[in-house]
């Protein structure tokens, strides 16, 4: 059986620690590939023949290159192009929101403050992503 | 008068006969006739002569010729009794003696009868006054005022010399078998004659008593024409000289008057008469003004040519419009435009027409200063312009500066009060036990606090976007607008039970993004508000005020301090703690901005625990 790993793009390093604790909590076992900025994300995509993430959780301010250009890049290539992206990020400007829809993300997560809120915020993620929705087929 | 009679002026002319005749006695009626005879004027007034001409009568014979006054014959005259009458008539001279109209003053008989009667008579003694041709003016003892009648003694009298004074004796036809005794002597200048008749048995007076009674009578009679004579004549000279002056005087002062103007006025006037067929124009006159911005001297430009004494006026252009003016009559203006040769230049706006003489007029003025202004203004306008670009590139620049800023409030700041909410609540799960109550209350308030702070961060967020939003104005449906806002509200709070009056049909222009979130933060402010009152009651409508349309929602909820109402919009100020309603206490701050960026006004009436009622308007 193949892994299913989820992809999670965030430089702050928090983030990270928070988005682990929360998944852990809601007993979602996937592995968990982290990139800390656009340029890493985009080379594990391509590099990584075989093993696609099945689910991609983005943020949007990273260094090097931000969320919008790497999910331009993750749509721009055959391959990845049907892989689901989860914008998970604080911003809720207008301008960010259009630019994610337009340029292919899935689905727009702002996070929230509360802790207990993001958690919960998570586990319905987890829950949808991952078990109720189809996965795109991965050759 | 002269004046009068010369314009054929009825009303100032009958003012002259009214005056005439009521200064001369016994005058019968005044009348002017042109020189044919025509009458135009009459006092008193008989509408049915003016107009009529009366060449046909004898007065007018008599005085067409030679000009000279005249008494007429005996006739009837044409209006009123109808009565026999004589005419004196007056030639009417201007300056150069020719006739410019007649005047004619009617006597009539029974007028001159009773002059006569007051000349004492004899008994037996007849006075009868006839004119040339016999007919009887007066008589004491005939008919004479109905019809023309000849005297009838006449022709025998006729057969003697009728030139002296002399008297017959003959038969009375009255009296047959009578005989009477006659004396005559003629009338000078009105070719009439008086007689005095006498019944043969009433001479008692010798010869020469008739021969002075007769005189006197035709002296007085004599004298009463030629008094007549005279005065016309003296009143109608007198009126010729008083005239003469008058206009003499009057025409003097419009003189003045109008080269006061001339000499006076601000702009140039230059006068010019046209020579070549128009092709140029030689000076008449210039104005001292003229003078003035040209920097001549009248004496030395009268009788010269324009293009001499201005060589650059060909240039100018405007000979043209002289030489059109000049043949059609048609004033142009001739509008700003530069003069220059080697001695002046400057500015110039001229106004040229014809004048009834034939000369043509140009009035103009130095605009030179009045071109510097416009030029200037111009010049600030095009300026100001550029400064306000600036001034707007500036605020674009600066409004995407504060975009750029509340973008990064937003994400940079939530970042770590995330870190801060996350990990003491994480703590709070999994070091519980190991806590006292003491620690897990502090890690709570962090919590709560963190939490706190990023409501902060998005409401402020939220005013910021609403002092930098554009306008855009659509018409907003403000009931259908308020009824979606309310049923959002019922089915997120589905256990609270509210009842509201929404009022149909209110409509107002606005920016719809704007305006939704006014509203849904002032009804959200009723639904905080009325959480306590199991009967919360919340009314939305329209009211007038000072000719406007305004909106006012009013609850039945907690209501506040009117004491307090001035800090009502301010931003984080609240007039209720944490602990009764949540809130930061920004929401009101939101919706005073969007009010006014609208151009209204926003203002709220509350009682404690009676509730509030906010009115507000959009423009």
């Amino acid at each position: 059986m193949e892994h299913k790993t989820i992809l999670l793009v965030e430089d702050n390093e928090d983030d990270v620690e928070l988005t682990f604790h929360a998944l852990r909590k809601n007993n979602i076992t996937n592995e968990i590939v982290v990139a800390r900025d656009g340029k890493e994300a985009v080379d594990y995509i391509m590099r990584h023949d075989r093993n696609l993430p099945v689910l991609i959780l983005l943020d949007l301010k990273l260094p090097k290159m931000d969320g919008i250009e790497v999910l331009k890049h993750i749509r721009n290539s055959e391959r990845t192009r049907i892989l689901p992206v989860v914008i998970l990020t604080s911003s809720k400007e207008e301008q960010d929101l259009i630019n994610g829809y337009t340029y292919g993300a899935n689905s727009y997560i702002r996070k929230p403050v509360d802790f207990n809120q993001f958690a919960e915020a998570i586990r319905q993620l987890g829950l949808y992503w991952l078990v109720l929705n189809e996965p795109p087929p991965i050759k | 008068m002269i004046k009068a009679v010369r314009e054929k002026n009825p009303r100032n002319a009958k003012q002259h006969l009214e005056s005439l005749t009521k200064s001369l006695e016994d005058v019968g009626s005044l009348a002017i006739t042109d020189k044919h005879g025509t009458v135009w004027s009459r006092y008193p007034e008989a509408p049915e002569v003016i107009g009529k001409n009366f060449a046909f009568r004898d007065w007018y014979k008599g005085v067409s010729r030679d000009w000279t006054p005249y008494v007429s014959d005996l006739d009837l005259r044409v209006i009123g009794e109808k009565d026999t009458a004589i005419w004196v008539v007056v030639p009417v001279l201007d300056e150069k003696n020719t006739p410019i109209g007649i005047l004619v003053s009617t006597h009539r008989s029974v007028m001159i009868g009773n002059i006569i009667k007051q000349i004492p008579t004899e008994q037996g003694q007849s006075i009868t006054i006839c004119d040339r041709k016999g007919q009887m003016i007066y008589s004491s003892r005939y008919q004479y005022e109905k019809e023309l009648q000849t005297y009838p003694f006449y022709h025998e009298i006729g057969k003697k010399k009728k030139q002296q004074a002399t008297f017959i004796e003959a038969e009375d036809p009255s009296m047959p078998g009578q005989k009477r005794y006659i004396s005559f002597s003629p009338v000078p200048i009105s070719g009439g004659s008086v007689f005095v008749g006498r019944d043969k048995r009433y001479i008692f007076l010798s010869e020469w008593g008739y021969y002075l009674q007769i005189s006197l009578i035709s002296s007085l009679i004599f004298i009463i024409v030629v008094f007549y004579l005279f005065y016309f004549r003296k009143h109608v000279v007198m009126q010729q000289v008083v005239e003469r002056l008058k206009a003499e005087e009057t025409l003097k002062r419009s003189e003045e008057r109008w080269r006061e103007l001339f000499l006076r006025a601000s702009n140039a006037i230059a006068v010019y008469d046209a020579v070549d067929d128009g092709e140029d124009f030689v000076f008449k006159d210039l104005n001292p003004a003229g003078e003035r911005i040209e920097c001549v001297k009248r004496e030395d430009i009268v009788g010269k040519r324009v293009t001499e004494v201005f060589p650059g006026v060909r240039d100018f252009e405007i000979m043209e419009v002289f030489k059109r003016v000049w043949k059609t009559g048609d004033p142009e203006h001739f509008p700003l435009s530069f003069y220059k040769d080697n001695r002046i230049s400057g500015w110039r706006d001229n106004y040229i027409f014809k004048l009834n003489t034939g000369e043509v007029v140009a009035v103009y003025e130095d605009a030179t200063a009045r071109k510097q202004a416009e030029d200037e203004i111009r010049n600030l306008n095009i300026e100001l312009e550029q400064r306000v670009r600036d001034r707007t590139a500036n605020l674009e620049a600066l409004n995407k500066e504060l975009e750029a800023f509340s973008y990064s409030v937003s994400h940079d700041l939530r970042a770590p009060l995330r870190s801060i909410s996350g990990f003491s609540q994480i703590f709070l799960d999994e070091y519980y036990e190991r806590l006292d109550q003491k620690g897990r209350d502090y890690i709570k308030r962090i919590n709560a606090a963190s939490k706190r702070m990023a409501e902060l961060i998005d409401d402020l967020l939220k005013l910021s976007r609403v002092t930098r939003a554009e306008l855009h104005y659509e018409k907003i449906n403000m009931s259908l607008l308020a009824n979606t806002i309310k049923d959002e509200f019922i089915s997120a709070n589905p256990e609270r039970r509210l009842r509201f009056k929404i009022a149909e049909d209110m409509f107002v222009i606005g920016d719809p993004h704007l305006v939704r979130i006014a509203l849904e933060n002032l009804m959200s402010n009723a639904f905080k508000f009325t959480r306590l009152n199991p009967d919360a009651y919340i009314e939305l409508g329209v009211i007038e005020y000072r000719g406007r349309q305004a909106f006012f929602i009013s609850d039945n909820g907690v209501g506040f301090d009117m004491e307090f109402a001035d800090k009502l919009f301010n931003p984080f100020q609240r007039l209720h703690s944490d602990r009764e309603f949540e809130g930061t206490g920004v929401g009101l701050a939101i919706v005073q901005r969007i009010i006014h960026k609208h151009g209204g006004e926003i203002w709220a009436e509350a009682e404690p625990g009676k509730g509030a009622r906010f009115y507000f308007t959009f423009h």
